[in-house]
């Protein structure tokens, strides 16, 4: 049932992107703003968090509550966030370096409690707001400021991560694909525990290999091929497939939900525990229990 | 007739001495004694030494004191560490069943066959702790009832049969001292006076019950010694009031779980110690920066790096005071004792949400493990602040809202303290960023509105040491113009009293200011003050004198230092013996001295 009747429009505040022309992050607020007019929620009950990075910006440019953080820490401070106020939508904007590199050390607990939150990582391979260098995610050869003799590393897998963290919904949608990205940031919100959405959202400024040129054709959707996101192994197996048009010009590149599972939250538990303890009615007894104790 | 008794008990861990302690401090307590009792254990898992110490008395007492009076070894190794302070005059009650110890010249032995008497007669060997005490009892006429209350209400869940247990086995340790003990010493506990309404709180237990009371709802937990009992002190409470303890994945974490609370609208904290301070130092100066109100603690540990994890120093002070990236408007207080250390924790929030700033509360690992009985605090005369939420009903002319947007930064207040929008309200929905911007959080790079907003952010400071800074300041000046002032914070303040106690009933001229806010400064009531001394002494126990540096920075004062970092707290004597050196050598005007000053080599052995 919808909360309200706002168009995408109005959830769109004041303050004008700064990102470069051509930007797969446009897309991102455009889907966004679009799943939140479709689900009808109050902007006054939405949390918008953010590291840094271009990606990061992101929470400025929606008319929600808005937290733009530091470097990586996202997601601590949505958890605290959702954990004080269980009635809020927390929603994490991110990019590839802030979660998996920098912040690689808090996505899994929250994904592993499976606490009520969004993540949606702006994958665009590369770090850009600090002006071209290698993320966790590009390719191994993609040339940088730091390694201009092209990536020695080995990229991450954000699908298969995540899936191994206990994440309970995990999908991958791509910025040049506007109905898609609606269709999966809105299940994502709606879904009950921790879900991971990967935004492939190419760099038209730093990236020339990753570009929405290279991606046209190669994206393809594997709900519509079939794959049945309860599926927990089925997912893992096309996920170790996500990275292979790396090394094979002919593979594709899957979008779509690869799992879902409704599990109870982090959330639930805490409530179950809550009432597991009588409620103080005077904070006075919990001082009284220090005196030596009565007979 | 003044009556000021130590009893120190040592043994092996898992024999019950710190349980023993616990009991004679309860039974002190519920007897009307003033009680102090300070616990140390090995950072073993398992065996090692442990010891207690118990300062019973019928005056307000502010440490453990010097040394002991009474010494109660449960085996030998705790009598060769204590060995050394056994001085004419003192007691030494010990397990003859486990060692015999050499001649003491002028101490009183009472040797008694503990583990003899566990295993043997009463047959249960857990039960040696509780046979000492009953040995204690009847060697110095400590109250029988108020011991048998404490056991009682320990086991009262463990049935009849457990009370029944232990009360043979005190009686076991009493009749013992009746049948074979000839009282050689003079040390009696006077008759128990009417039981005072008191609590017995350890340092971080008074943190946790403060910050309850003061509407703590959010706690971001990562363990760190020594401050992880602050944690398992307030989980419960805490779930008891509606609030929620959360296990973070590194300290990061939790400082910026707790201040995404605070920006959902609930009071948080977070407890950590030395090393994990560190790594909050980014959300520190994000905190400063967003205006978010937050408490942190930090039980102070030795440094640097991970140092002597359960040991006391005050050396975080730079940190507290001085850390982060940029300048950052914030506030440090430090308890001296654990009474303070649950009302400055309610302080603590209470100028975390009036000025919307992050507040650093500094302990150390002596006082989150000492304990005290002091008057039980009434909460409803504690007074509570709450942060100033947006009420668009109270802004009718929207002075608030610029453009239909919420100015969470607004630049026109007078104090620049501007209400909070709390997620859920339509009428302050907003931005909060560690980017400089404009009132209405864009940001913003452009010179006046950096200028204008940092001095917004830094007015909050100026109404602070105006409005509020001035209670922090303990002063005890009699003198017009006293000979010496000292000046001394945290723990080492209650050493400090002590001493200054001392010296005056000597007839020395001392003035002392304690200072429990120690930033900001309000540097006209430290200079008054120093203005009432000839000289003034600044005892620390950390290698730099923190504070007196600070003073040095922040003020004309020009302190001696007298410094300690060896990992313990100082004790009244050193202090008051320092104070002495410095009275008789006049040419002393300001520097930094330590023990090997004074003592030369000796000072090494000196504890």
């Amino acid at each position: 049932m919808l909360e309200v009747h706002l168009k995408p429009a109005d959830y769109k505040s004041d303050v004008e992107p700064t990102w470069c022309s051509g930007c797969g992050d446009f897309g991102v607020v455009a889907a966004l703003t679009r799943a939140y007019s479709e689900l009808g929620l109050k902007p006054e009950n939405i949390v918008s968090v953010s590291g840094i990075g271009c990606s990061s910006r992101l929470p400025l440019f929606v008319k929600n509550y808005s937290v733009h953080s530091l470097h990586g820490r996202a997601i601590p401070v949505a958890v605290g966030i959702k954990l004080a106020r269980p009635d809020l939508t927390v929603i994490v904007e991110t990019g590839d370096g802030d979660l998996f590199s920098i912040g690689a050390g808090h996505n899994p607990h929250a994904a592993r409690r499976n606490i009520d939150i969004t993540v949606i990582c702006m994958d665009n391979q590369v770090y850009g707001l600090t002006k071209n260098q290698v993320s966790p995610t590009s390719r191994e050869g993609l040339y940088g400021s730091l390694t201009p003799y092209g990536s020695i590393d080995r990229p991450v897998n954000p699908i298969a991560t995540m899936l191994s963290y206990g994440a309970t919904f995990v999908a991958q949608t791509y910025a040049g694909n506007l109905k898609h990205m609606t269709e999966v940031i809105k299940q994502a919100i709606q879904h009950k525990g921790f879900s991971f959405v990967n935004v492939i959202s190419p760099c038209p400024t730093f990236n020339k290999v990753d570009t929405f040129q290279y991606y046209k054709g190669k994206v393809k959707d594997i709900n519509e091929q079939g794959h049945d996101p309860s599926d927990y192994r089925k997912a893992l197996e096309l996920a170790f497939h996500d990275l292979d048009h790396y090394h094979d010009p002919n593979a594709p590149v899957p979008i779509g939900v690869f799992y879902k599972a409704e599990l109870e939250t982090y959330e639930d538990r805490m409530q179950s525990v809550k009432r597991r303890y009588k409620q103080v009615e005077d904070v006075q007894e919990l001082i009284d229990m220090c005196k030596p104790k009565a007979l | 007739m003044a009556f000021d008794l130590t009893i120190k008990i040592g043994g092996e861990g898992g024999e019950g001495v710190i349980s023993a302690g616990d009991f004679l401090t309860e039974s002190a307590a519920r007897a009307g004694y003033y009680v102090v009792n300070f616990k140390s254990f090995p950072a073993e898992i398992k065996g090692g030494y442990a010891q207690s110490t118990i300062r019973v008395s019928n005056k307000k007492l502010y440490t453990t004191g010097d040394g002991f009076d009474i010494l109660c070894c449960f085996n030998g190794e705790a009598y060769e560490f204590n060995r050394k302070h056994l001085r004419p005059g003192t007691v030494l009650v010990y397990d003859s069943s486990d060692f015999e110890p050499e001649e003491h010249e002028g101490v009183v032995m009472y040797p008694v066959p503990l583990s003899h008497l566990a295993k043997d007669i009463m047959k249960a060997y857990i039960t040696k702790n509780v046979i000492a005490l009953g040995v204690l009892c009847g060697l110095f006429d400590i109250p029988v009832q108020s011991i048998k209350d404490s056991i009682k209400a320990k086991f009262l869940r463990k049935g009849q049969e457990i009370i029944e247990l232990n009360y043979k086995a005190l009686e076991t340790g009493i009749n013992y001292v009746r049948e074979n003990i000839k009282k050689l010493d003079g040390y009696l506990f006077p008759p128990a006076k009417e039981p005072k309404d008191v609590v017995i709180m350890e340092g971080n237990q008074a943190i946790a019950k403060g910050a309850v009371v003061a509407g703590c709802k959010f706690y971001a937990a990562y363990p760190i010694t020594p401050a992880t009992t602050v944690g398992n002190y307030i989980v419960e409470d805490l779930i008891r009031v509606g609030g929620w303890l959360y296990q973070a994945e590194d300290e990061i974490a939790s400082l910026g779980m707790a201040l995404g609370a605070s920006f959902a609208g609930v009071k948080a904290m977070t407890a950590t110690s030395g090393p994990g301070l560190c790594l909050m130092t980014e959300f520190i100066s994000y905190a400063g920066m967003t205006e978010l109100p937050i408490v942190i603690v930090d039980v102070q540990r030795v440094g640097p790096a991970t140092g002597m994890p359960t040991k006391h120093e005050q050396g975080d002070l730079y940190h507290a005071i001085y850390s982060g990236h940029g300048e950052i408007p914030r506030a440090v207080l430090a308890p001296t004792n654990v009474e303070e250390s649950f009302y400055l924790t309610v302080e603590a929030f209470n100028l975390a949400e009036k000025y919307q700033i992050p507040v650093i509360v500094l302990t150390d690992a002596s006082l989150s493990l000492r304990a005290e009985a002091f008057p039980t605090p009434k909460v409803k005369d504690i007074k509570v602040i709450n942060r100033w939420v947006y009420n668009a009903e109270d802004d009718p002319e929207g002075k608030f809202r610029r453009a239909g947007r919420f100015l969470r930064y607004a630049l026109f207040t007078e104090d620049g303290i501007t209400p909070m929008g709390v997620p859920g309200d339509p009428n302050a929905i907003h931005a909060i960023t560690g980017l400089e911007r404009q009132e209405n959080s864009d940001p913003r790079n452009r010179p006046d509105i950096r200028t204008w907003q940092m001095d917004k952010r830094f007015k909050k400071m100026e109404k602070l040491l105006r409005e509020d800074a001035e209670k922090f300041y303990e002063m005890d000046a009699p003198f017009e113009k006293a000979d010496i002032g000292i000046i001394s914070w945290g723990l080492t303040a209650s050493a400090t009293k002590e001493a200054v106690e001392r010296l005056r009933s000597k007839g020395r001229k001392i003035n002392a200011l304690y200072p429990k806010l120690l930033w900001p400064l309000r540097v006209d009531i430290l200079e008054n003050f120093a203005k009432s001394c000839r000289r003034i002494i600044m005892p620390e126990s950390n290698y730099s004198g923190q504070l007196a540096t600070v003073l040095r920075a922040e003020t004309r004062i020009r302190p001696i230092s007298y410094c300690i970092y060896r990992g313990e707290p100082f004790i009244p004597r050193e202090i008051e013996e320092f104070i002495e050196y410095v009275l008789e050598n006049s040419y002393i005007e300001e520097g930094k001295f330590t023990p090997a000053n004074l003592y030369g080599e000796k000072a090494y052995g000196l504890i």
